[in-house]
């Protein structure tokens, strides 16, 4: 998530793209696989086969008083050691305390600013445990300790493997106001995005506790389980939650009271606006119900097209989604700090409050969607290996876009998702690795290096073996972790147990190198071309000749050498050089300088030259001639 | 005035179109200065140009991108050539639109009325120019007090005014032998507002017009690629505006004619 970087470069620097013809055929696809309802369905707690471990699961009965901006409720944790240890503690999360107040881990961190958003002293969020027992009735938090957003609790009996305990807890939230992916906002502040809100277990994996605090660049790590909660909201309040409404909202003095079921989930988190208006549509037997606000009605084919697509896609490539409805919530322009973000089965969105027909929301969406496949079927530690979370989720979303002809701004100033990505890509500092804890980069760095070039990293991955092989990769990565916590060798092990070695991404790439070939020089008798290899990244590439006599040859240069030197097959003389024709290598930090001829391009300088002329004759007789 | 007659005499004038060619000739020269700098570099050896020409982004973004300085002085130059070259196109029009209008009246013949205009016009010019920044301005400060669309709407509308003004103070000149700037402003103000209907009638239907070969040359784009017809195109679509801006001049001729006329009986 966290798009508002990549964002201001879209702004900042838009330009030349438009695939109109490809749009229009997947948008009359798409226009015929969505069916618009007026209502949500209220189907049966169905979900599509609890595969998951069961590891933390909740019940929960919450009540939000959107007056006093709190949630509060009870909690029934019911947590099984996965591990093979015999566990004397556990860690609660309790997310919201990062915005107590100005010295907190995250806030220090970010300054206190998230997305370009300051949080507002007086409009600070936080968190109170109340009351936190064992089944039985036995006191735990007397014993417990502070630190941050962790809460340790001590175990009055050791927890063995495998076996099961019981907590009760009681607690009250205290939103912020909408900022990093929580809060209210919108008219007479009745919008309420509720997201880390409820003490929440730590995660034990490979014989540790997660024990970082909340990073301000990082998300979460999570276990799963399965979740039943019951909201409660003011009358007239519509509500939007992870998984399944099992019935349609009971009215009860005054209040409105909802429940939801969700198996096979990581978390949960629910939405609450007296304006929300729903639409929904199918993507084969998933339901996808949009929650949007009467002011971004124009965007609501938008979402839903998006929404079709790119589940309809990613299950096609990578698995298929696993559970029977995605939500997507639209958040109003000045709560934009709870937009752009994913749970287990909900989405956020939002319009980054840019006209209709932006491309904005298609490419949030898809992005978000992404993320239903990394982490959210994949649980991996986003705050300590970043890339396999956000930047799969990059690639897979700008991969959904690039197909599905998706354009980022307006006219002629629009840009496709690749040329997006190398945007972000570009302002990134040189020779940085992806492989770090989310806490070593800057917020700018982060989105240009953990989204951006791991996307595009990928997505180069992908053309030097092949679509079809690759996604088939990542969908055996998918099949043989699905529902665990892998980790980035394991990553690595599964694609190259299906794509052979690949060291120039796995130990070059990732690792801080990039990739840069370049004309060395062309003879001027055209006999001999030298290419060279200005990046440290030894990935092939495919060389490209023009022959005097029209012949065309082409060459893979494997790039283990800093230069190499190629005379003119069959004693003719080479015309023109061109390294990567067919732009395999996407995540190629220079390609200006990838192609020379001997002689000079007459005719696409004068196509170019006639381009220009007509700008030019467009502005001067706007301004020229008036009057 | 005779809003039939007024469209028939115009077509008819504006059919002659051979006037309006040394109009667009010299904005096709100018155009030309323009990009010539694209055949005097090493880029004409560089196959980026035909990624350029093909409208790849990617290309674009590379050369911004890693010479941004580089990057940042070619668009300062280019957009300073093109401020001057537009301010050149300028002072064409009013050369060339004194001939058209004295052509198509009688009174003079086309370069003796480009002659005889000249200075006049680039005086309305230089008026017209004043009027449009006050015009947008306006529409700025209603944009901060009412929004950004009202405040563009409220531009565009006095912007429309004052090229409406413009073309009939041009007009005037011709019909009346005139060439104080400020009297033909005056009597363009009078002629549009006394006959509201039939001015604002045809305003439209230019406007509408231009729109029209906007939105035909946006679908045409698409579907026609390649050199030479992408140019080709190009500059027919360059050559009807031009012409639609004469037809508009001829239209606001028969008017101030038609007028000119009632008020001598």
């Amino acid at each position: 998530m966290n798009v508002s970087n990549i964002i201001e470069a879209l702004l900042e620097r838009t330009m030349i793209h438009t695939r109109l013809t490809h749009a229009l055929i997947i948008a009359l696809i798409l226009a015929l696989c969505v069916r618009s309802q007026p209502t949500p369905t209220h189907a049966a707690p169905h979900q599509q086969g609890a595969q998951a471990p069961v590891i933390a699961s909740y019940k929960m009965d919450v009540q939000l008083d959107p007056v006093a901006k709190t949630v509060s409720g009870t909690e029934h944790i019911t947590y099984t050691n996965p591990s093979k240890d015999t566990l004397n503690e556990l860690y609660l999360r309790l997310y919201l305390r990062a915005f107590r107040d100005l010295n907190t881990t995250w806030m220090r961190e970010s300054g206190g600013v998230s997305r370009g958003f300051p949080i507002k002293p007086d409009e600070l969020g936080d968190i109170t445990v109340h009351t936190l027992t064992l089944a039985d009735g036995t006191d735990l938090l007397a014993t417990t300790t502070l630190s941050d957003t962790l809460m340790r609790v001590p175990l009055p009996r050791p927890l063995a493997a495998g076996q099961q305990i019981e907590l009760d807890v009681s607690w009250t939230s205290k939103l912020p106001r909408a900022f990093a992916r929580t809060g209210y906002g919108g008219k007479n502040d009745t919008f309420f995005m509720v997201g880390q809100w409820y003490p929440k277990l730590a995660v034990y994996d490979r014989g540790q506790w997660d024990t970082e605090p909340w990073h301000a660049n990082a998300e979460f790590f999570n276990d799963f389980g399965a979740y039943d909660v019951t909201i409660s909201v003011p009358s007239g309040y519509v509500v939007a939650g992870v998984g399944m409404p099992t019935n349609p909202p009971q009215e009860r003095d005054g209040r409105s009271v909802s429940h939801y079921t969700a198996d096979d989930v990581t978390d949960f988190a629910f939405a609450a606006s007296p304006d929300f208006q729903t639409r929904s549509a199918r993507a084969g037997n998933v339901e996808i119900i949009l929650y949007y606000l009467p002011e971004h009605a124009a965007s609501v084919q938008e979402y839903l097209d998006a929404g079709v697509g790119t589940i309809t896609t990613l299950s096609r490539w990578f698995g298929q989604y696993p559970h029977p409805r995605l939500t997507i919530i639209d958040v109003p322009n000045d709560a934009e700090g709870a937009g752009g973000m994913e749970y287990p089965t909900l989405i956020t969105g939002g319009t980054g409050g840019l006209p209709d027909g932006s491309g904005f929301v298609a490419y949030v969406t898809a992005h978000e969607i992404g993320h239903q496949w990394w982490p959210m079927q994949t649980a991996t530690n986003e705050a300590t290996e970043p890339w396999l979370d956000e930047g799969l989720t990059e690639y897979s979303g700008a991969r959904y876009n690039a197909d599905a002809g998706d354009t980022l701004g307006f006219g002629p100033f629009a840009i496709g998702p690749a040329t997006f990505e190398r945007l972000n890509y570009m302002s990134a500092p040189l020779g940085k690795p992806l492989n770090q804890p989310s806490w070593n980069y800057s917020s700018g760095g982060y989105g240009a290096l953990i989204y951006a070039k791991t996307a595009l990293g990928l997505w180069t991955l992908e053309r030097t073996v092949g679509t079809e092989r690759f996604h088939k990769a990542m969908a055996e990565y998918l099949t043989v972790y699905r529902f665990k916590h892998p980790r980035a060798a394991d990553f690595r092990a599964t694609l190259e147990r299906s794509l052979g070695p690949q060291p120039w991404f796995f130990d070059e790439y990732v690792t801080g190198g990039e990739i840069d070939y370049a004309i060395g020089d062309l003879n001027p008798n055209g006999d001999r071309v030298t290419i060279i290899r200005k990046g440290s990244v030894r990935v092939p590439v495919d060389l490209r000749l023009t022959l005097a006599s029209g012949a065309v040859t082409t060459s893979v240069w494997d790039g283990q050498n800093e230069t190499t030197s190629m005379p003119a097959p069959n004693g003719q003389r080479i015309v023109r050089v061109e390294i990567d024709p067919e732009r395999k290598l996407q995540a190629e930090r220079i390609i200006s300088d990838n192609g020379v001829s001997v002689e000079p391009l007459l005719g696409p300088a004068a196509q170019l030259g006639g381009r220009l002329m007509f700008v030019f004759q467009s502005i001067a007789q706007l301004i020229g001639l008036f009057g | 005035m005779n809003i039939l007659a007024a469209i028939v005499g115009g077509l008819k004038n504006a059919s002659r179109f051979r006037l309006v060619l040394p109009l667009y000739l010299g904005v096709l020269l100018l155009s030309l200065i323009q990009i010539w700098p694209l055949f005097g570099n090493t880029a004409l050896y560089n196959p980026v140009l035909g990624a350029l020409a093909d409208h790849t982004a990617d290309v674009f973004v590379d050369l911004v991108t890693n010479a941004p300085d580089a990057a940042a002085s070619t668009a300062a130059a280019w957009s300073g050539l093109t401020l001057l070259l537009t301010l050149l196109v300028g002072a064409i029009y009013n050369l060339f639109s004194g001939g058209m209008l004295s052509a198509w009246a009688g009174t003079r013949s086309f370069w003796a009325g480009s002659r005889y205009f000249f200075l006049s016009f680039m005086g309305l010019g230089f008026i017209l120019g004043f009027l449009l920044v006050i015009a947008i301005a306006i529409g700025a400060g209603i944009g901060v007090a009412f929004g950004l669309t009202a405040g563009s709407i409220t531009a565009i509308i006095l912007a429309q005014l004052v090229n409406l003004f413009g073309e009939y103070a041009r007009a005037a000149a011709v019909t009346q032998n005139r060439r104080n700037p400020l009297l033909l402003l005056g009597s363009a103000i009078r002629i549009v507002l006394r006959n509201r209907a039939g001015t604002l009638s045809l305003a439209l239907i230019g406007l509408a017009l231009h729109i029209g070969v906007a939105l035909l040359y946006s679908t045409l784009t698409n579907r026609i690629t390649g050199f030479p017809m992408t140019i080709l195109l190009e500059q027919g679509v360059v050559l009807a505006w031009l012409w639609i801006k004469a037809l508009r001049l001829a239209w606001a001729l028969s008017v101030t004619s038609q007028v000119t006329v009632e008020s001598a009986l």
